[in-house]
């Protein structure tokens, strides 16, 4: 069972009384354990991607099947618990409680499940070990730095032990070795733990740490191939290559 | 337990903020719990009062509806004689005012009436078990002291009387000499309203002329009797043998004066609800604000797996959060303000302080009441929030059309009252009811959703203006209070409410005034004899010099019952079941006073009066009960059992009942009455015993008022008589409701001020999201002085749209409350707006609102440009 599976998603915006076709179909399948990065240009719908597989809204056709599940026809509150347990969101602005500690950060799916006690506190310390956040764990977020705080939102999305994590620009906020430390952890995340990570980014410095890279381009993905051979600057050009031409060299989907 | 957390975490981040609306919450509910147990103290002093006057008297008999009546004093005898009786201590009272002994006023207040009242001692131990003054001291008298007296503290201070001293009481025949051997100890609030002179019975008896006679007979019950059963047994007996004679428990009076305060106690209990509203509008503001400004919080917590009932749990959270600290500070504030007063006025609150319990209670239970309510709106607003939008673009831009919905919703709420009221289907029950249940709290409600419309209009109309004034480019005021339009929409509710109210009272109070004016015709003076005149002292009157002697008119008062519910209300007595019975000589009445009838006319009317069993009466009947001329009312008499009298005409109140109402002081702790009806002298004296006459109207003859009350002196003696001449009482009339309308506008006041805290709370909140802009503007070149006219401006706004607000739903309220009142008691005023007090009123809501918004404004424009700049960046 794919952890991720999408079929001929598509979404239409309206802005002012002007429909703008953001996704048009667009297919894509994710095996467990791979880290996925999604590049494209500005307005090429790769955002819209991400929240439609993250359940933050409904599409207008096709299906999101998480885990074998098909979101698309989960009611708000089915969709929302499932969202809780099964998917953790990582957003470029960290988005964290200001007024909440890293640990309670970090709980805070577990706590809005329910859950309290020794088993919430020893997992999250655990993680928070994991995520070399240990000496902040009382802390709150204004105290600590970007790359510090956006650790501890990739904790939150992990605590929950999720079938899938979805990350928008995680490195957006943050500097250039900032954010290399990031990647590096989400990669370390995917190959030694198997999780099964979605990157959506601009930055080929990002991308590069990923296992395979999607490019799309005008609401569909135009490519994806794996990034062993390459470096940045090679994805860089590739990405400008398909994105100019509007078609890449490889089908989409896996 | 999340929820919790979030929320008291969420609202530690403001904590300016919060200690503002907590404060609101807490000045309001200190309100409650102040008028309230202030309440409940002023009636343990009363009921203090009540206790001694009662003492240990376990029945009282006494004349059925006329407190100045007399009952035979053989049935002392009779009571004496029964084996249950313990004791039955006869007592005569009559009114009078003080004299030197040479028969001098003492007092020269022409209100002030001492009640004399005559006493058996040592038997009546009641009386006798009274303390004395410590300061002034003395003993309580025997019978073989004839000529002693004792007088209340109160008294004794303003007549410069000491024990020894002498006093005379006037009367007819002379004067009678007193000797004051004590001073006795009575509360403060009671002696300063009722002075109290006690002598012995007889002497009395003598003096007024009452040989055989009391006015009550206070029993006290050998132990175990059954006090009902003895009550029912002899209600019998007097009902053969002494009509006209009633017999109350002690319990029974005791609950006819907790009767006669809840109108007291209702309206002081409608200050505290007043601010309660105003804070309720705080609370909603505030926390619609939390919502607006963690919208990517929120959005934040929706994507991670909070379900939307959740995030509303969280608002709903942070507003019981806010509620109960309100409480929790407001309970003891209030306490210390009540103790603090009791301290002050300790002559006054002689009971000590007295807590309310079911008043705290209730303060704590609105405090919390209020802020769920005000934290609906806003918790369905958080449960909308579509996370993507939250997340990505910070949140929904503001909506900046006519917010068309919100209006058309509340003005169908504003609908409702009306239609209760004005429609004819509906019955008066529902409409009263429906009017407290329904109506009212749809108006507010309707107002407050009216909001947004208000803020619009007006920002679009005076915003020009306002820049205009301030020296500002338009450009930087538009669309500042749509922008966050709940937000000003709940700060400008906050303001309406104290307006509203008071709006409401002054047009209420002036509608009032100007509709009780006199006849062209009318009496030119009114004689108030305390003691009461006999028919042959009467008849003295019309040989005083000065007086037409066809024009004076003698004028029997009492209060008859009428059937039970006669106006009553299902489950409200709001009008008492009984009526002002005022006996006239009816073709001398017809002469010199002019009545406007609705229905028959004065020379029938006068005629039929005179054949007896007649009524003219007042339009409240008609508009209540549906009665015109040759119908029957029905009248419970003392002497006569139930009587049914014909109607013989309809009148418009002729003003005589107010005159009325203002002499016959003694029924105020008695019998309440609802319209008037006038009958003849003979009717007054057959079927309800009248026989003595205490006000007298009549015309004059070219003399000036100070010669004829000489003259009137030399034929009757001082007697204790009063004069007042047309112009003078009613003057005195409306400048006391004038005072009482003047006190009751300090309620709206205290609303107001509670709202200020509101607007302080709104301004932070806008300078706190504009500081980017703020401090955009600081780095092209804007001055502070420019920054604080910006905020000036924003806050002059938002007076301009609570006073809009108050004006508005004051009137609105202020035509329905006309109309209740039609209905309900078949009698309303032509509507009299006080603009000079409404003008003033808005003006006060507008001061406060620029006021509040000086501490924002001035740390607003003190603030480093780089300093704006950095914490709005951060803010966003």
């Amino acid at each position: 069972m794919l952890p991720l599976l999408v079929e001929n998603l598509t979404k239409t915006w309206r802005q002012a009384a002007r429909p703008v076709a953001a996704l048009k179909g667009v297919d894509l399948s994710v095996s467990q354990g791979r880290f996925l990065a999604i590049m494209g240009a500005s307005g090429s719908g790769k955002s819209t991607l991400l929240h439609l597989m993250a359940g933050l809204a409904p599409p207008d056709s096709g299906r999101v099947l998480i885990n074998g599940q098909d979101i698309t026809r989960m009611s708000d509150w089915r969709l929302t618990g499932f969202r809780r347990r099964h998917i953790g969101l990582v957003f470029q602005a960290f988005n964290l409680v200001p007024t909440l500690t890293a640990h309670e950060n970090v709980a805070l799916p577990l706590l809005l499940d329910g859950r309290r006690g020794s088993q919430v506190n020893g997992r999250v310390d655990r993680l928070l070990e994991t995520l070399s956040l240990s000496h902040r764990r009382d802390h709150r977020p204004d105290v600590m730095s970007g790359g510090e705080q956006q650790r501890v939102a990739i904790g939150r999305a992990l605590i929950a032990d999720p079938a899938i994590v979805l990350a928008d620009e995680p490195t957006g906020n943050l500097d250039s070795v900032t954010s290399r430390d990031i990647c590096l952890l989400l990669r370390r995340l995917s190959s030694e733990q198997g999780r099964t990570i979605i990157v959506v980014t601009h930055e080929p410095a990002v991308a590069i740490h990923a296992h395979e890279v999607a490019i799309m381009s005008d609401g569909r993905i135009v490519d994806r191939f794996p990034t062993d051979a390459l470096d940045a600057q090679d994805l860089a050009a590739r990405c400008q290559e398909v994105i100019r031409t509007g078609r890449g060299a490889c089908e989409a989907g896996a | 337990m999340i929820v919790f957390r979030l929320a008291a975490s969420g609202l530690r981040a403001y904590p300016v903020r919060c200690a503002l609306t907590v404060a609101a919450v807490a000045l309001s509910v200190s309100l409650v719990v102040t008028v309230s147990s202030g309440y409940a103290s002023v009636q343990a002093t009363v009921f203090r009062f009540v206790a001694s006057y009662l003492g240990t008297t376990d029945v009282r008999f006494s004349r059925q509806g006329d407190p100045k009546g007399r009952i035979s004093a053989e049935l002392v005898e009779e009571l004496r004689r029964d084996p249950q009786v313990l004791r039955a201590s006869p007592r005569l009272i009559v009114q009078a005012t003080l004299a030197d002994e040479a028969g001098r006023p003492l007092r020269d207040r022409p209100w002030q009436v001492a009640t004399i009242t005559g006493v058996q001692l040592p038997d009546d131990r009641d009386i006798a078990a009274q303390r004395m003054d410590e300061e002034q001291g003395g003993v309580w008298f025997d019978s073989s002291q004839p000529d002693a007296a004792v007088i209340d503290q109160v008294t004794a201070r303003s007549a410069r009387l000491k024990v020894g001293s002498r006093f005379s009481l006037p009367s007819s025949e002379g004067r009678l000499v007193l000797r004051v051997v004590g001073v006795v100890h009575k509360p403060q609030i009671m002696a300063t309203f009722q002075p109290a002179v006690y002598v012995p019975l007889e002497t009395l008896q003598r003096f007024a002329g009452a040989g055989g006679e009391v006015s009550m007979i206070a029993v006290t019950l050998h132990g175990g009797v059954d006090h009902d059963e003895f009550t029912r047994r002899w209600r019998q007996r007097l009902a053969a043998d002494h009509p006209g004679v009633k017999v109350a428990t002690a319990q029974e009076n005791r609950e006819q004066v907790r009767r006669n305060l809840v109108g007291v106690r209702m309206l002081s209990l409608m200050a505290g609800a007043l601010a309660l509203l105003a804070a309720a509008f705080i609370i909603f503001t505030t926390l619609s604000m939390g919502v607006c400004e963690r919208q990517r919080i929120l959005g934040m917590l929706r994507a991670v797996g909070a379900r939307r009932r959740q995030l509303a749990a969280l608002v709903i959270t942070e507003g019981l959060i806010l509620g109960t600290a309100g409480a929790a500070v407001g309970i003891p504030m209030g306490i210390l303000w009540v103790w603090a007063l009791v301290t002050w006025k300790q002559r006054l609150f002689e009971a000590g302080l007295v807590l309310d319990a079911v008043g705290i209670a209730a303060g704590a239970a609105a405090a919390l009441l209020v802020a769920l309510a005000a934290s609906f709106l806003p918790a369905v607003n958080a449960m909308r929030l579509d996370p993507i939008a939250a997340i990505t673009a910070g949140g929904r831009p503001p909506r900046l059309g006519f917010p068309l919905a919100t209006t058309g919703i509340g003005l169908l709420l504003l609908s409702i009252d009306p239609a209760l009221i004005f429609l004819p289907a509906v019955p008066r029950d529902a409409a009263f009811y429906g009017h407290l249940l329904l109506g009212l709290p749809a108006v507010l409600l309707g107002f407050f959703l009216l909001g947004p419309a208000f803020v619009w209009l007006i920002e679009r109309t005076l915003a020009p203006a306002v820049a205009a004034v301030l020296r500002l480019r338009s450009a930087l005021l538009s669309q500042q209070l749509s922008a966050a339009i709940w937000r000003a929409s709940g700060t400008a509710a906050a303001l309406m409410v104290g307006l509203a109210v008071l709006v409401v009272m002054q047009t209420q109070g002036r509608s009032m005034l100007s509709a009780w004016r006199l006849p062209d015709r009318f009496p030119d003076i009114f004689i108030f004899a305390p003691a009461g005149l006999t028919a042959a002292e009467a008849r003295i009157l019309t040989q005083v010099e000065g007086i037409r002697s066809e024009d004076v008119l003698p004028i029997a008062i009492t209060v008859p019952r009428l059937s039970e519910g006669f106006f009553g209300l299902v489950g409200a007595a709001l009008l008492p079941d009984a009526t002002m019975f005022i006996g006239i000589e009816p073709h001398t009445a017809m002469r010199i006073m002019e009545l406007e009838f609705r229905e028959g006319n004065a020379a029938d009317a006068a005629n039929k009066l005179a054949l007896g069993r007649h009524l003219i009466v007042t339009e409240e009947f008609r508009q209540l009960k549906g009665l015109h001329v040759g119908d029957k009312l029905r009248l419970k008499t003392p002497l006569s059992g139930e009587v049914d009298y014909q109607i013989a005409g309809v009148v418009w109140s002729p003003g005589l009942d107010v005159f009325v109402s203002v002499f016959d002081l003694g029924r105020q702790l008695d019998d309440r009455s609802a319209g008037s009806v006038f009958g003849s002298l003979d009717d007054a004296r057959r079927d309800f015993g009248v026989n003595r006459y205490h006000l007298f109207a009549a015309n004059l003859d070219g003399v000036e008022r100070g010669d004829l009350e000489a003259r009137v002196r030399r034929k009757l003696g001082t007697m204790g008589l009063m004069f007042g001449d047309v112009r003078h009482i009613k003057y005195g009339i409306q400048r006391g409701f004038s005072r009482l309308l003047a006190l009751m506008g300090t309620v709206p006041l205290f609303a107001m001020a509670v709202a200020s805290l509101g607007v302080t709370n709104a301004l932070m909140a806008s300078i706190r999201a504009r500081r980017w802009q703020f401090g955009v503007l600081r780095s092209v070149g804007a001055t502070r002085w420019l920054l604080l006219r910006l905020v000036l401006a924003e806050a002059l706004l938002l007076g301009l749209v609570g006073a809009a607000m108050g004006l508005a739903a004051g009137l609105f309220m202020s035509v329905n409350a006309n109309g209740l009142l039609r209905k309900v008691t078949g009698f309303s005023p032509p509507i009299v707006i006080a603009w000079d007090v409404l003008w003033l009123g808005a003006a006060t809501v507008i001061l406060i609102a620029i006021a509040a918004s000086l501490y924002p404004a001035i740390r607003a424009a003190a603030e480093q440009p780089l300093r704006l700049l950095q914490s709005g960046r951060a803010a966003a």
